[in-house]
């Protein structure tokens, strides 16, 4: 009940998203055609224009928009010439997923190790430098550590690419600048969630039952503070998605990211409306998806 | 007197924060930070003439990507410009924004918390559920949208076609406003939660008791307990507005040259690389200046929600 109801709320919250973006398109000046050469003549330049429906009331715009939008059609580009809004996503997308999804593994895979790690050497050498570390990935933006990755692995070393998304050598090093800064908030989230886990009743209880310090950790306190490393998920979704903007951009990778980016700058209306809803139902989708995932983990929580 | 239980919770966290060297070491460099950032520019005033000329931010010459000398200590661009001097106004445009775009998230989530968390009721079910839907958004996504039109409808506004400086005071002003404005959700869960607790603590009771009225209880008790939160967690927003501004900056959706901050100036060194020859200062002078800026920023405030003994939830 609970997630038809969240299912029912996107929709509105959808419409609004879409009525807001277009408006601030609307109100950027200009026609997206001026930065171009002029057309041959007034009368080519007239034609551009019907065809994109510019002279019609914004409203009217908005309103064809929104019909396409229902039949799955985000529209045509104002700038890529003969391609469709559905056209770049068909393409940026795919890339843009399994870029975000092996972030998304790379955050998991070492920040949950790391903030264990930390959290059962509390006070050690371990806890000091794991949490240094932790720390140091969430303070060193991507594109700091990509040039650096560059310079060496793929220059000196020659061992990778210097870019582009072809085969999984490509892949390596983005995957790993994007994962990064996840990796620390990850472990730190888990670090003070276990650390909470630890001084809790039911620990005492186990651990007065005779229950060894391992398994304790492993069966007990891990459990608990997964939890709020999975409802960090969700945001965290959000912005593995437009962190990827500049991971794309510096290696190059044909994502949406890149093509959001140059549509701000062009102002390609159609496509940054469309992207930016794109963004929007895929992170309405995967919180539902998070908070489900937390309801079945956790017994305790219950949505009416 | 030094007894912990006699001190009031101020003086005890001040206390308890002067125990934590690593937090007492970022905040002595940031107070360094701030003094280069000043001083800097006030020292090529003053002093002139050829020192001026050698390290003035703007000041193109014939030493190309020069390597980090005694003159030009953190070496050259391709324009042969200082680059200790354009880390420093970089700087003072990078912590301009964060500060500011900072307090733009105080206000707005300390409102936002406060008001929910003491109006209660259906009032907090709305402005929480709200924040809820904000969480899950693409936030960055709208800035750039925003930043990008509103950018360019300043353009052609006559203010800024009169002045290039307007233009780029403006920009600024847009990126703070843009960033707190979506910078401000955990402020507003946090303080809601301490507004919640506080409301129902003995002394507000018995303040309301005493006949106290609303204005008089905010005033006297809910804003002076919840100061050290929110200030805990303006501490805390600060690196990250600091590290989106850089993020926008680097794809050229910040701050516009001639400006500089810490995220374009990373960017002009990443577009210098080339597998011929390595200007490795154009990116480590800028990056480690950011890098450690952030780090401190990041110790000085969980040294401070120590301090205050502040649990996240």
């Amino acid at each position: 009940m609970y997630f038809i109801r969240r299912i029912l709320f996107a929709i509105p919250l959808l419409l609004v998203i879409s009525v807001l973006a277009f408006a601030l398109m609307h109100l950027a000046p200009g026609s997206p055609f001026d930065t171009e050469r002029k057309p041959a003549s007034p009368i080519v330049e007239e034609n551009i224009r019907a065809k994109y429906h510019a002279d019609e009331p914004v409203w009217k715009q908005y309103g064809e928009y929104l019909n396409g939008l229902l039949h799955g059609d985000f529209g045509a580009s104002l700038k890529y010439q003969n391609h469709s809004v559905n056209d770049i996503i068909a393409q940026g997308l795919p890339v843009s997923m399994l870029l975000g999804g092996l972030a998304f593994c790379i955050a998991m895979g070492v920040g949950i190790p790391l903030g264990f790690l930390t959290a059962a050497r509390r006070g050690g050498w371990q806890d000091y430098a794991g949490s240094f570390v932790a720390l140091l990935t969430v303070c060193v933006p991507s594109f700091v550590i990509a040039p650096f990755m560059i310079l060496i692995f793929a220059m000196k070393l020659k061992w990778l690419p210097v870019g582009l998304w072809i085969t999984p050598w490509h892949m390596i090093m983005p995957s790993i600048t994007l994962g990064a800064y996840f990796v620390g908030k990850v472990a730190r989230i888990l670090r003070e969630g276990m650390l909470d886990a630890a001084q809790s009743e039911f620990v005492t209880a186990a651990r007065a039952k005779g229950l060894g310090e391992n398994a304790l950790l492993l069966k007990h306190v891990l459990r608990i503070a997964l939890l709020p490393v999975v409802s960090y998920s969700g945001p965290m979704l959000a912005d593995l998605l437009t962190g990827s903007f500049v991971v794309e951009n510096i290696f190059q990778i044909p994502g949406i990211g890149v093509f959001l980016v140059n549509s701000c700058l062009n102002l390609d209306s159609t496509v940054v409306v469309g992207l930016s809803l794109l963004y929007a139902i895929l992170l309405i989708g995967l919180n539902l998806l998070v908070d489900f995932a937390y309801t079945l983990l956790d017994p305790r929580v219950k949505y009416e | 007197m030094n007894d912990p239980e006699h001190l009031s919770p101020g003086r005890r966290a001040w206390q308890r924060f002067q125990k934590n060297r690593l937090a007492r070491w970022s905040a002595w460099y940031l107070v360094l930070l701030l003094a280069v950032v000043i001083a800097w520019p006030l020292l090529l005033k003053i002093a002139g003439g050829d020192f001026a000329r050698l390290h003035g931010p703007d000041e193109l010459s014939d030493a190309q990507f020069a390597p980090p000398s005694f003159q030009h200590w953190f070496g050259t661009d391709l324009h042969g410009r200082d680059l200790f001097s354009r880390v420093v106004f970089g700087a003072q445009i990078s912590l301009l924004v964060g500060v500011f775009g900072a307090l733009v998230s105080l206000v707005i989530g300390v409102s936002w918390g406060a008001i929910a968390g003491y109006v209660g009721g259906r009032l907090d079910g709305v402005l929480m559920r709200i924040v809820d839907v904000l969480y899950s958004l693409p936030t960055v996504v709208f800035i750039i949208v925003i930043v990008t039109t509103l950018g360019e409808r300043l353009k052609e506004s006559s203010i800024v076609q009169h002045s290039p400086a307007a233009a780029g005071a403006l920009r600024i002003v847009l990126l703070f406003v843009g960033l707190g404005a979506v910078s401000w959700l955990t402020m507003a869960r946090i303080i809601r939660g301490q507004v919640l607790s506080l409301r129902s603590r003995a002394f507000v009771e018995a303040s309301r008791a005493l006949g106290a009225g609303t204005p008089r209880i905010l005033l006297r008790h809910i804003i002076p307990n919840i100061l050290g939160v929110a200030i805990t967690y303006t501490a805390l927003t600060l690196p990250a507005i600091i590290l989106y501004e850089s993020f926008l900056s680097y794809l050229a959706l910040g701050v516009q040259p001639p400006m500089a901050s810490w995220g374009t100036l990373i960017s002009e060194g990443v577009s210098q690389i080339n597998p011929i020859r390595i200007y490795w200062w154009l990116i480590v002078f800028p990056g480690a200046v950011l890098v450690a800026t952030l780090l401190a920023l990041n110790f000085l405030g969980d040294g401070l929600r120590d301090a205050w003994d502040i649990k996240a939830k």
